[in-house]
């Protein structure tokens, strides 16, 4: 993988702005062996001003709340997924029933659940983690793309050699003795 | 049956030796009877049914209130001959009750007779001796007021109680976000401090190592500094124990708020009291139940302080608040009013939740009616606040239309009659 030179974007929403704060802080100081760049955190407490900024700008990871006022975190999640498939999802929240996590996975495709109030090396493991796996599959999109370039180019390779040998055939396989000396059929250039 | 009798006997008997027949042994001996009695009040409400009255509704209905009321409305066909006890209409209760001037309870008798299931039926006026005032008062809480202090008082602890209960989850919500950032926060102001100490430490180190030029030394902890992020540190400090500070004070908040509604002081007496800070309080307790999908508003006009009983007020305005609250199912708003008037003040609670009909809102003073489901609700909230008020000397009226919402209103005169002298700020 490459070495990440830029910070991590992360976005993290709660109705709270202290939450919002005390997560920026515990983020901020990510153990710098966990991971190869540090996180720069926008926090916001009102979703739609989160939705807009997902708009305009690249997130590799969306941490949010599940229970606020103006919008449900699932909703939000989800329009957060529409808006940008690439980033990661995490949820933190401290009342989480099995519906809604069911439906968090499933719809909405959350990489993590973390609890309120959250264990401070949890949380760092969980987004470290979250923006790792992040980075895979980007390499991974990355890695594809350029084996499918090479693979064309091999191909327009292959056509040319085709169309040479269809012209003179032989001139793609020439045969050398072991001194180094090409060989050539006489009797083929006889009936030339 | 004869068993069943001699048990009610055996109950009557132990009451006969204590000072006065009290209520569980009346409840015991009519409990044991075969025939089916029905209490009701001057009203024609409801207050009690014995056992066999239940069996007997339990075969005109599967919902044993619904069928104590039918039984009440339109009584089993008598016998023929015994048509002088043909059961007599509402106007002829009515009658009844309120006989002599005084406000009077109801009893009616039905004695299943052989197979055919043909039943007499009786009326008779009861004088309730125990509360003859509560019975003028025209209030249906005088079950309760029949009861004994103390067991009135427990009554209504439990209820309190009961409240709390159902705003512990938006309660716990309410607690744990503060809990959340300041625990969170305590964690980085570790983090902080250790890194704070090792600049400290490495200063102390510098300052006693003679062979280094006072530059060198100077750039050696600008190094440790910035490496420590020192700048940073140096400015979210004061934020983050402010906000730490912030959050143990509201945790202190909520739990003051909760002590002071379920605190269980029947000494507290009358004393001057600021309503406006009475439904601040509640409210700040009701807004977590809400969990932030209702609005809240309120439009205080400028009030004197009023003489009242302020644990008690607050419940009152608790149990109303409850009621709104779960009256409202998407977002909607909940406004309280209050304004003087003469010598009375008046609160005004109105939501535009689901509202109630005509049959539900006449009943809903009444102890132990409720529309919520088992173990969600006692029953006795409204009641309770009823008593309350009436206690105040003051008055609590319902309007209510279904879908649009419904209102309090509360009047409350400004000093008590009874208590005046003794009150003190």
């Amino acid at each position: 993988m490459n070495e990440r030179i830029s910070a991590y974007s992360l976005l993290v929403l709660d109705d709270e702005p202290q939450i919002v704060k005390a997560m920026t802080r515990v983020l901020a100081r990510m153990p710098s062996e966990w991971l190869d760049a540090p996180c720069a955190v926008k926090g916001f407490t009102d979703p739609h001003e989160a939705l807009a900024s997902l708009g305009e700008r690249n997130y590799d990871l969306v941490i949010s709340d599940l229970r606020m006022p103006i919008m449900n975190g699932l909703d939000f999640l989800r329009q957060a997924r529409e808006l940008q498939p690439d980033a990661m999802r995490i949820v933190i929240s401290g009342h989480a029933d099995l519906p809604t996590v069911m439906s968090a996975v499933n719809d909405t495709q959350v990489f993590r659940f973390i609890d309120k109030p959250w264990n401070d090396t949890e949380l760092q493991m969980g987004v470290a983690q979250a923006l790792r796996n992040c980075m895979l599959l980007r390499e991974n999109q990355r890695l594809a793309d350029v084996v499918r370039v090479q693979r064309s180019t091999i191909s327009r390779q292959e056509e040319a050699l085709r169309d040479l040998e269809a012209d003179s055939p032989g001139i793609t396989h020439v045969e050398r003795d072991e001194t180094g000396a090409i060989f050539i059929d006489e009797n083929e250039f006889d009936s030339d | 049956m004869t068993m069943n009798v001699s048990k009610g006997l055996d109950a009557c008997r132990d009451a006969a030796q204590g000072d006065d027949f009290d209520l569980a042994a009346a409840t015991a001996v009519l409990g044991a009877l075969p025939v089916a009695v029905i209490v009701l009040d001057h009203r024609g409400a409801l207050c009690f049914a014995n056992a066999s009255a239940q069996r007997l509704a339990g075969v005109i209905h599967s919902d044993i209130r619904q069928g104590l009321q039918r039984l009440v409305d339109h009584p089993p066909q008598s016998d023929v001959a015994d048509a002088e006890h043909a059961p007599r209409d509402c106007e002829d209760r009515f009658d009844c009750a309120t006989e002599g001037g005084r406000a009077l309870g109801v009893i009616r008798q039905w004695r299943v007779s052989g197979d055919d299931g043909k039943v007499s039926v009786t009326v008779r006026p009861a004088r309730n001796e125990a509360a003859p005032d509560a019975m003028q008062a025209s209030t249906p809480t005088s079950t309760l007021d029949g009861k004994s202090a103390n067991e009135q008082q427990s009554l209504i602890h439990a209820e309190k109680l009961a409240t709390v209960g159902q705003l512990a989850a938006g309660m716990a919500h309410e607690i744990n976000n503060p809990i959340c950032y300041v625990q969170s926060n305590l964690g980085t102001l570790r983090d902080y401090l250790n890194k704070l100490f090792g600049i400290l430490e490495l200063s102390d180190q510098l300052v006693r190592d003679r062979e280094m030029t006072p530059e060198q030394r100077l750039d050696a902890l600008d190094m440790r500094k910035q490496a420590a992020d020192y700048q940073m540190i140096a400015e979210d400090l004061p934020a983050l124990l402010e906000e730490s500070r912030e959050g143990v004070e509201r945790i202190r908040q909520i739990v003051q708020n909760l002590r002071d509604f379920s605190r269980l002081d029947p000494t507290e007496s009358f004393r001057l009291f600021d309503v406006h800070r009475a439904i601040e309080t509640t409210l700040d307790i009701v807004r977590s139940l809400g969990g932030g999908r209702i609005r809240f508003a309120t439009y205080f006009q400028q009030l004197p302080l009023i003489e009242c009983n302020p644990t008690e007020l607050n419940q009152v305005l608790m149990n109303i608040l409850v009621n709104a609250t779960q009256a409202i199912d998407d977002d909607g708003a909940i406004e309280i009013h209050t304004e003087l008037s003469g010598d009375h003040i008046g609160i005004r609670i109105s939501d535009n939740g689901c509202g109630m009909d005509e049959a539900t809102r006449l009943h809903i003073f009444e102890p132990f009616f409720t529309t919520k489901e088992v173990g969600k609700g006692t029953g006795l909230g409204l009641s309770i606040s009823y008593g309350i008020i009436q206690k105040h000397g003051g008055r609590i009226t319902v309007e209510s239309e279904i879908g649009k919402g419904t209102t309090f209103v509360i009047t409350l005169p400004l000093r008590q009659a009874n208590h005046g002298t003794e009150a003190t700020s």
